[in-house]
């Protein structure tokens, strides 16, 4: 089992109010600065003691993440993390300029010597609100988009594109991918409808802000629709994103967590502004399986979070097992562990204890 | 325009415009963006059968010379490369040519002459792939001086029976304005 480390890139730093988006009134541009060295110091960290991808995201208008562009981030990562692959987990296609999102990738591929990881997400529901997107033509957008990006890095002459929501009379994109034919792409499989597309179109999945049980079913549903196209994904084709604490006691790991949680917001970037969410939720946008998707973004007690796999919390070897758990009832091939809290000094031994104590044993899991 | 024709059929003459003359085999095709396209043009379809034979060319030549000094060529599948030789042997009379979903130019003397087609060139192949293959389809482009390559999303060779819409969209502006049909002349201008 291979591992990366994911930060939402949090600000640290005073801010106002809950909800989504958050006023800037109080905003520090000096804790933010602080904010981003500080993650820039721990994939850094993260690469030095073997983690085999580092990951960022795209999130908007809130402190819960400093990324609005995770491509901006990604390119500043290239020249600081040397050997592991940088995943974008990722872009949220529907809302951007799928072009430029194909020109990015490559010019990041390119800047990495082939190490970037293509995730392609339709992002949380508060996003199409972000560029005033109709989150309704959510999925098609996607599914376009991500064909256009594709035709990007395999057409060698300039080509136009007369889509449903796109259309370019020529397109010819320098820089081209390192990877050939292009970087591996991810995207969020969390409802039938992305498993079905993922596996007609050979895609990888990645599920996060769901727990185990639920991601089983996804990921089982997406091996069974995969075979019906002649094809079986492998254990890394499937990535589960957790919360994860490590310190050297379980007691200790507990302690810290507990309190770096009292502040932070109780539920997730999507349920942060319910009406929002309420109105996107009608809009369709979660398709078929609409009231278990929504109910994967509730929050929950700790325990019950550990139990279902949603945070793997303790001393390394606590970590270890619930991590065992989490590959043998899933068989994701890659875990991407969220550092949800940025505690100083606390956190990079908690990445010191990952890269030296947790990853050598889940490096053995298949 | 009802002249009787020995060699070729004219199916249709109809809507208003610069001419387009619309060539196709015996099998009805891309009758729905044909029709989109009688808004802006007037457009005579041409049944010219498996292949032009010389006798059907010269009646072709006849039939373009009563619509106007040049027209506008639009064929589909394996008529593309006897459009091509046609305009290649007769420089003048067409202004532009689509050609929707042609296949591999398997003619090598053809492929070397079309360095010399005087009229820009588009085309159109469906994103889902079809029968030309990649490489083949960027024959089209890299032997053609003025030529264009264009996909219609979620399309295959039935790409003008799938979305007539956006394959009208780009004949209508490929003939209207030709190769200035790569800037853009919509307004993204919401309000004044």
């Amino acid at each position: 089992m291979k591992a990366a480390l994911f930060s939402p890139m949090r600000y640290n730093g005073p801010s106002a109010g809950a909800g989504w988006p958050i006023a800037s009134t109080v905003y520090s541009a000096e804790a933010a600065e602080r904010s981003m060295q500080s993650y820039l110091r721990q994939f850094k960290l993260a690469d030095e003691v073997g983690f085999d991808w580092v990951t960022v995201a795209e999130h908007h208008y809130a402190p819960f993440s400093l990324n609005p562009n995770p491509m901006v981030t990604a390119g500043a990562l290239t020249q600081v993390v040397k050997r592991a692959k940088i995943a974008l987990l990722g872009a949220t296609i529907p809302i951007l300029n799928p072009v430029r999102v194909a020109e990015e990738f490559a010019m990041i591929d390119t800047l990495s010597s082939g190490r970037v990881v293509a995730g392609m997400l339709r992002g949380t529901p508060n996003e199409y609100v972000t560029y005033n997107i109709n989150p309704t033509e959510s999925r098609e957008r996607f599914e376009e988009a991500l064909s256009l990006i594709r035709m990007c890095w395999t057409e060698t002459e300039p080509f136009g594109w007369q889509g449903r929501y796109y259309d370019y009379r020529t397109i010819s994109i320098w820089p081209r991918p390192v990877q050939q034919p292009y970087p591996r792409i991810y995207m969020s499989g969390s409802s039938p409808e992305s498993a079905e597309f993922a596996a007609r179109n050979r895609v990888s999945l990645g599920f996060a802000f769901t727990n185990v049980p639920q991601a089983k079913k996804s990921s089982d549903y997406y091996r069974e629709q995969a075979g019906k196209f002649g094809w079986t994904p492998t254990e890394e084709d499937v990535i589960y994103r957790v919360v994860v604490h490590v310190a050297d006691t379980d007691d200790l790991a507990l302690e810290q967590f507990t309190d770096a949680s009292k502040d932070a917001p109780r539920t997730s970037l999507t349920m942060a502004n319910r009406d929002l969410e309420a109105s996107v939720a009608t809009s369709g946008y979660y398709g078929r399986d609409r009231e278990a998707q929504r109910q994967r973004l509730m929050g929950g007690a700790l325990k019950e979070r550990i139990e279902t796999g949603q945070v793997v919390l303790g001393s390394p070897e606590t970590c270890v097992k619930q991590i065992e758990r989490i590959h043998r009832d899933l068989g994701a091939g890659i875990i991407d562990m969220t550092l949800a809290h940025d505690l100083g000094d606390t956190t990079l031994h908690a990445i010191e204890l990952l890269g030296t104590k947790v990853l050598p044993r889940i490096r053995e899991l298949h | 325009m009802n002249i009787q024709h020995k060699h070729i059929r004219m199916i249709e003459d109809a809507g208003q415009g610069a001419p387009v003359a619309f060539l196709r085999s015996s099998e009805p095709a891309a009758a729905k963006a044909i029709e989109i396209l009688k808004k802006d043009f007037r457009v005579v379809t041409f049944d010219v059968g498996a292949a032009i034979s010389p006798e059907g060319e010269a009646e072709l030549l006849g039939a373009f010379a009563r619509l106007g000094t040049s027209v506008g060529i639009i064929s589909t599948g394996a008529l593309a490369q006897q459009v091509l030789k046609l305009a290649l042997q007769h420089p003048d009379v067409a202004n532009a040519i689509v050609l929707i979903a042609p296949p591999a130019i398997a003619d090598q003397k053809l492929a070397a002459e079309l360095a010399g087609l005087k009229p820009p060139v588009l085309t159109l192949f469906g994103s889902k792939g079809g029968a030309t293959a990649p490489e083949a389809r960027r024959v089209y482009r890299q032997a053609i001086p003025k030529s264009h390559l264009m996909f219609v999303y979620d399309t295959d060779d039935g790409l003008a029976e799938q979305r007539p819409e956006a394959v009208a969209a780009a004949l209508r502006d490929f003939m209207t304005v030709r190769e200035g049909f790569l800037v853009t002349t919509r307004s993204a201008k919401l309000y004044p």
